[in-house]
């Protein structure tokens, strides 16, 4: 049927699916408003708590971004706050999440602070990469020079690759100029980065398919100007990002259920992915060297019932080369902690019944904690 | 102004009740205002480039009218032309002549610099030239009268709706609908929302997410891909640019369409052609149809159409044409054409890989296969999907070179078990392109009696999935990947 023969009440029943369509989007958003989820907690599953970690009633621990800022600034705004030596820790969800927590829980981080009494600045984010940990190395080397680096190595994050949209609020010039002259990985993430970041794009060359030709442009002012009054007075308007969580969270599952994906399913190297990773390991070392600060490295505790979700031999290959190289690393003490955490400290995700290879106890975080401590103490001594 | 953005839905807001409530003297001019303030809101020092342009065409097209003397009517389309081509050709292609220059003088052991000024390319500069080109040269052609209303030409030029990324359409397209505007009734005005809606959803829901694989992929060493990354990044920025163009074409037509304008429609399900050139009948259509009718037929020396509608289906079939000029004719065209698409080479060897198809295609029918229907019309849309997503392999990569290694690593037998990207990127691009399809064959049902019941339900249920997902999605502004042209 033409447009032009169309009957009023065809035009009047399009009408009515429109509102309503209007009204049964608008409940269905609100719906999924209250089941929010923030970012942190999306990787964890409900029976896991993320906690920031504390030294002497410092924040000293940061897993969201903004926190990252927040928490070595306000303790750089503090300089007679502390002159004893300190460390910073880098590492994935593992190191700010336990499993079946509470209020009051105390992370591995807390705990090797507490033996050793010195600040150990643990920043983390869910399955961060190395090279994100190279960015954010250089990014707290302009601000806080730590006397030891402790960096987690996690298999399934090697699967990980560029820097997440987030860290953008951590870039800025001097550190992108900095990471271009820090090797070939460091160029490509300063590269990577520098793409995304505001500059004076309307020119041609600047290629892209970036938004940046409306940015300072009156379009540009409005929209913020909308943005604000909207969320001001619209809290569905406002709670958005944590409604868009929930339903990616719920595609995420359905994608799950649909082809039978568990924890337990095995998950396949990336090649290339590796490859960078591991190339920015040894930048990372080798910047480390530099700088004078010596290095703890370990491979993360895992749970072994059932056994990890990988293919076990290209895993254990994995751990060789790693011994292998750091063996021919001064200033670097490496350990293998795999099996350090046992079976019993392991969680689950209570609700899907799905086990959690990456997330323990508090009392694993206590023999983590203790382990790094002795590690630490090494080199200090 | 971007139309992903709170702020054109605000004028959107601000506009309807305004043109609803006012005459139609004050209609005209709400358009002409609000077509100022859309493109304003981008640069308003480069509203009055467009502005400038339009005066030139609109004194230039009374020259060619009033005159009969042949040469004087040439020296005012010379002028027309020099000057929007000129100022399509500087701000667009400065850099692309002066590098190209530097390549060529480098091949010739030549080395010279050239300090270049940073040159920015106005919005939309493509689109409008077109549209102000083909005004000209209609009144030269003697099919359209100039208009005596300034403000009412410059409407034309740059009426919101289509300004920055079409649909190119004609003057005696848009002009009479300006000057004996009549509103939208309320039957336009659902259908007018419902095309915006569905516009909004590709691009915030599918085009802004499908891009962050094409943004991955694409920046990957081509030595690391394999065959199934370069078959799958290819159907990627397919979909990407497919959701993303198709969705502004949309906007547009409804947001035209609530304000009481009939524009046709820009795409027509272009993955559903069973051969090249019907992929060309249903793709962009509104510049399909102004290259053939201002390129294509005239270097063909064959009979001009006078709309923007039917896409590149070209001459009459009683026009008899040489092969041989009716290919070199293709060649050119589409070369121009690729051209007009981005100032790179890449761009150009996309418009002769299309042309290729062509040719490819109109020998094969030379001697049409005999073999049943079904099997025609599937392996035509097979090759004809396969090889149109493979094209864009030269849009989307960042070099000729890296586009020529990863159309190369789309046959290469050896590389068939490599993967650089993780499992969810192949699933995504599958998914889309099968769901498209799915829904292409959902919506042939409209042709059977489905029952008006069922037909609601499907509507309203459809209506909420994309209004929900455009609140959980629109955000901060992505912009359009036409805009760069």
């Amino acid at each position: 049927m033409s447009e032009g023969s169309e009957t009023k009440a065809e035009w009047f029943a399009r009408a009515v699916a429109l509102a309503l369509g209007f009204l049964l989007a608008l409940a269905y958003v609100n719906h999924l408003q209250k089941q929010r989820l923030e970012a942190a907690q999306f990787a964890l599953g409900e029976d896991t708590l993320p906690r920031r970690a504390q030294f002497e009633g410092q924040l000293s621990g940061a897993h969201t971004i903004p926190n990252y800022a927040s928490t070595l600034l306000a303790a750089s705004d503090t300089q007679s706050w502390w002159d004893g030596p300190e460390g910073l820790w880098l590492g994935n969800s593992q190191m700010h999440a336990i499993n079946a927590g509470v209020e009051g829980s105390r992370t591995a981080a807390e705990y090797a602070s507490e033996q050793l009494n010195l600040p150990l600045w643990s920043l983390s984010l869910p399955n961060a990469s190395l090279q994100e940990h190279r960015f954010v190395f250089e990014w707290a080397l302009a601000r806080r020079r730590p006397d030891v680096l402790i960096l987690s190595l996690v298999y399934d994050d090697l699967r990980e690759d560029g820097l997440r949209p987030e860290l953008d609020e951590l870039a800025n010039s001097t550190l992108l100029a900095t990471l271009q002259t820090q090797g070939v990985q460091a160029e490509r993430l300063a590269t990577l980065m520098a793409d995304r970041l505001p500059d004076d794009a309307d020119a041609q060359g600047s290629g892209g398919y970036g938004d940046s030709a409306v940015r300072e442009s009156w379009q540009d002012r409005v929209d913020t100007y909308l943005e604000g009054r909207l969320s001001a007075n619209w809290s569905l308007w406002r709670e958005r990002s944590g409604a868009r969580a929930r339903f990616q969270t719920d595609i995420y599952r359905l994608r799950n259920t649909a082809f039978g994906i568990k924890a337990t399913s095995k998950r396949k190297m990336i090649p290339i992915r590796y490859q960078r990773n591991m190339a920015t390991l040894w930048e990372l070392l080798d910047r480390a060297k530099v700088e004078g600060i010596p290095v703890v490295v370990y491979i993360v505790p895992l749970r072994w019932n059932p056994d990890p979700p990988y293919e076990i031999a290209a895993y254990e290959r994995w751990k060789t080369t790693i011994a292998d190289a750091m063996a021919d690393r001064p200033g670097v003490v490496f350990e293998d902690l795999d099996r350090l955490v046992p079976d019993e400290l392991w969680g689950e995700y209570s609700k899907s019944g799905q086990i959690d290879f990456m997330h323990f106890r508090e009392d694993g975080h206590v023999i983590l904690g203790r382990r790094i401590a002795e590690l630490i103490q090494r080199h200090l001594e | 102004m971007l139309f992903n953005s709170l702020t054109y839905i605000a004028m959107m807001l601000l506009a309807l009740p305004l043109v609803a409530m006012s005459p139609a003297w004050l209609r005209r001019g709400i358009f002409l205002v609000g077509s100022l303030t859309f493109y304003s809101f981008w640069r308003i020092d480069f509203t009055l480039l467009v502005v400038f342009s339009a005066v030139v065409d609109f004194f230039a097209a009374h020259g060619i009218h009033a005159s009969t003397n042949e040469r004087v009517r040439k020296t005012f389309l010379v002028i027309s032309l020099t000057l929007n081509l000129g100022l399509l050709v500087f701000f667009k292609y400065t850099y692309f002549i002066v590098g190209s220059t530097q390549s060529v003088g480098e091949l010739l052991g030549m080395s010279f610099a050239i300090s270049l000024p940073n040159i920015i390319l106005p919005l939309g500069i493509s689109f409008y030239t077109f549209q102000t080109i083909s005004y000209s040269i209609d009144v030269f052609r003697r099919i359209q009268t100039p208009v005596n209303n300034f403000p009412l030409f410059l409407t034309y030029v740059m009426f919101w709706p289509q300004l920055v990324a079409g649909p190119v359409l004609r003057a005696h397209e848009v002009l009479p609908q300006l000057q004996n505007h009549r509103r939208a009734n309320a039957g336009e005005v659902v259908r007018g929302l419902e095309e915006i809606l569905q516009g909004l959803f590709k691009k915030v829901v599918l085009a802004d997410t499908i891009s962050s694989v094409v943004d991955y992929g694409y920046g990957l060493p081509v030595a690391q891909m394999g065959t199934i990354d370069s078959w799958t990044l290819a159907f990627a920025f397919g979909l990407q640019i497919y959701f993303d163009f198709s969705g502004y074409s949309q906007i547009a037509v409804g947001s035209a369409r609530v304000l009481g304008f009939n524009f046709p429609q820009n795409f027509n399900w272009p993955y559903l052609a069973v051969s090249p050139r019907d992929f060309w009948k249903r793709w962009h259509i509104s510049l399909s149809a102004w290259i053939r009718d201002y390129l294509y037929l005239p270097l063909q020396g064959a009979r001009f159409r006078g709309a923007s509608t039917g896409g590149i289906e070209a001459r009459e079939a009683t026009e008899k044409i040489s092969f041989v000029r009716s290919n070199v004719a293709l060649l050119l065209t589409w070369f121009i054409m690729g051209l007009w698409h981005g100032a790179a080479w890449r761009f150009a060897v996309w418009g002769l890989w299309h042309a290729s198809m062509i040719i490819v295609y109109r020998l094969l029918m030379r001697r049409p296969p005999k073999l049943p229907k079904a099997i025609v019309v599937l392996g035509g849309w097979s090759l004809t999907t396969a090889f149109a997503m493979l094209g864009w392999i030269f849009f989307r990569a960042p070099t000729l070179d890296q586009a020529f290694q990863m159309v190369l690593r789309a046959f290469d037998p050896t590389a068939l078990t490599t993967m650089a990207m993780r499992e969810n990127n192949y699933l995504m691009t599958f998914l889309y392109f099968a769901g498209l399809l799915v829904v292409a064959g959902l919506l042939r049902l409209r042709t059977f009696a489905v029952p008006t019941p069922i037909r609601f339900v499907v509507a309203t249920g459809g209506n909420a999935i994309m209004i929900a997902m455009v609140i959980l999605f629109l955000r901060d502004v992505q912009q359009f990947i036409y805009f760069q042209f």
